[in-house]
């Protein structure tokens, strides 16, 4: 596992120059202070879609087949995947995180709480991410995964697009549903979505495990 | 039994591999077949890569579904159409190593590269097709493996870089307790290093022979049509019609050249063995 980490991290290298336009450019939004909720969702996203990268480069040029000659079991590779993810996503998200809060302390402070679990959520929506386009890179390469994630989105959106219309036409109310969902106690909200997501990191990784059991290089 | 493979069966369309083989401790075994032959994937098979209709492959004498990761270290590999991701450098993928192999000798590795001529901090993407055969081979000898195995180590390699490295596999094998099996499409490579050779063909092992046996009493006689009618066809294998008559195969050059002094004879060479061997044919 050490090993895997340490060459998605060198691989990472592939990759500075671009990272580092991301990390400036995130920087400079913060210190402007455009919309801190924004940068720190999509600094984490971009982060955590390095371990997509990674995967990309292992199976260029017929990769992965000297790959499992190594002492690395396909159950470990699976793993070392979120793994990554988390090790990059996370530190880009902590330290964009602190990055923002304390330019929000700077700025007086207003609105620290909500800035706040907002990043929390962003954390889970990332770790959500990951748990779906890990299985789906593994299962159809690079080429193809592009194209399946694209109809999954899709699918995603149509599936939101119904629930919406069918609210409305039984007349359900989803904005005070949400509402009621907020005025919960923020702690047991953010506890409830934190035990969500990473079930859905480990379900997703039983199926990318299965994924790379099946595979023949 | 280093490795053993027994009964596999392993079918793509109308091809099917159906090789048994054994590679004994302190042997260097060598596979030749023509491309297309199965090479490929009998060494796929053999590092579980694929997964097989019927068989099992046995390393260290364990099926290798069953091998700890400790003994996976014991195995070197050069696979013919891949390597470590061209995106790495040899620096790179020197630090890759020594956090994947116990044994693995960092400082001795990198010399073996410098000596080599290969730059160490260049991207492997922009290697030429020599050099990066020569870093696969380098990897796999870096960590004290006490089985290797190289599909076509040797492709892309100049005539000096192939003896360089028939030499440094020589060298790996004096610790006594090593065992390589190894493929190449060039057959004088494996006739100088093999001690026993598995001729493939069509998935098939049409052939399995020591080097020593296949160069000493293997060989061709050339012999005109009322020669052939009268000869003794016990030691014949496979006979191929010619101009002046047929050429004949033999694995008992031996009683020929005694009982038939009069016949041509000529010592075999490999690649002789594998030209009859596949498109001769069989008595």
């Amino acid at each position: 596992m050490k090993g895997l980490l340490i060459k998605d991290l060198l691989l990472l290298k592939n990759q500075q120059r671009f990272f580092l336009l991301v990390f400036f450019l995130s920087a400079g939004m913060l210190l402007l202070d455009v919309n801190s909720f924004f940068v720190i969702n999509y600094v984490t996203l971009i982060f955590t879609m390095f371990t997509l990268s990674s995967i990309s480069y292992d199976e260029f040029d017929n990769g992965f087949a000297y790959l499992f000659t190594l002492p690395i079991t396909r159950n470990q590779y699976a793993a070392e995947k979120y793994v990554f993810g988390f090790v990059t996503g996370g530190s880009a998200w902590i330290i964009v995180t602190v990055f923002a809060v304390i330019m929000n302390f700077v700025r007086g402070g207003a609105g620290m709480l909500e800035l706040v679990i907002t990043a929390l959520l962003y954390l889970f929506l990332s770790l959500l991410f990951m748990a779906v386009v890990v299985p789906v890179q593994l299962k159809f390469g690079t080429e193809k995964g592009r194209i399946v994630l694209i109809f999954i989105i899709g699918i995603i959106f149509a599936a939101a697009f119904i629930v919406v219309k069918a609210a409305k036409t039984f007349q359900l109310d989803l904005s005070t549903a949400a509402a009621a969902l907020m005025s919960l106690a923020a702690g047991s909200v953010i506890t409830v979505l934190l035990l969500i997501s990473l079930a859905a990191v480990f379900g997703s990784y039983l199926i990318s495990v299965n994924i790379m059991k099946k595979k023949q290089f | 039994m280093l490795l053993e493979m027994e009964n596999i069966q392993k079918t793509y369309g109308d091809f099917t591999l159906n090789c048994p083989l054994k590679l004994q401790s302190g042997y260097i075994t060598g596979l030749i077949g023509t491309n297309g032959a199965g090479k490929t994937t009998l060494f796929k098979s053999a590092l579980g890569l694929i997964t097989l209709d019927q068989g099992e492959v046995k390393i260290f004498d364990k099926p290798y579904s069953q091998l700890s990761l400790k003994e996976r270290q014991d195995m070197g590999v050069v696979l013919a159409d891949s390597g470590f991701s061209g995106y790495l450098t040899i620096q790179d993928i020197a630090k890759i190593m020594k956090n994947m192999y116990q044994l693995f000798d960092q400082d001795r590795f990198l010399k073996k590269c410098r000596e080599s001529g290969l730059p160490l901090n260049k991207r492997g993407k922009d290697f030429s097709a020599g050099m990066k055969a020569r870093v696969r081979v380098l990897a796999a000898m870096s960590h004290e493996a006490k089985l290797l195995i190289l599909d076509e180590p040797t492709a892309g390699l100049d005539v000096l870089a192939r003896e360089e490295l028939l030499d440094s596999i020589r060298e790996y094998m004096e610790p006594g307790d090593r065992s390589i099996l190894i493929s190449s499409h060039i057959s004088t490579d494996l006739e100088q290093l093999c001690d026993d050779l598995y001729l493939i063909d069509h998935g098939a092992i049409v052939l399995h022979e020591e080097t020593d046996v296949l160069l000493g009493s293997y060989g061709l006689l050339k012999v005109t049509e009322e020669q052939e009618q009268k000869l003794d066809k016990r030691y014949i294998l496979r006979k191929k019609k010619e101009a002046y008559g047929y050429r004949l195969l033999t694995n008992k050059i031996g009683f020929y050249r005694e009982s038939q002094p009069e016949i041509v004879l000529e010592k075999g060479s490999v690649d002789e063995v594998i030209t009859m061997m596949i498109r001769g044919e069989r008595l």
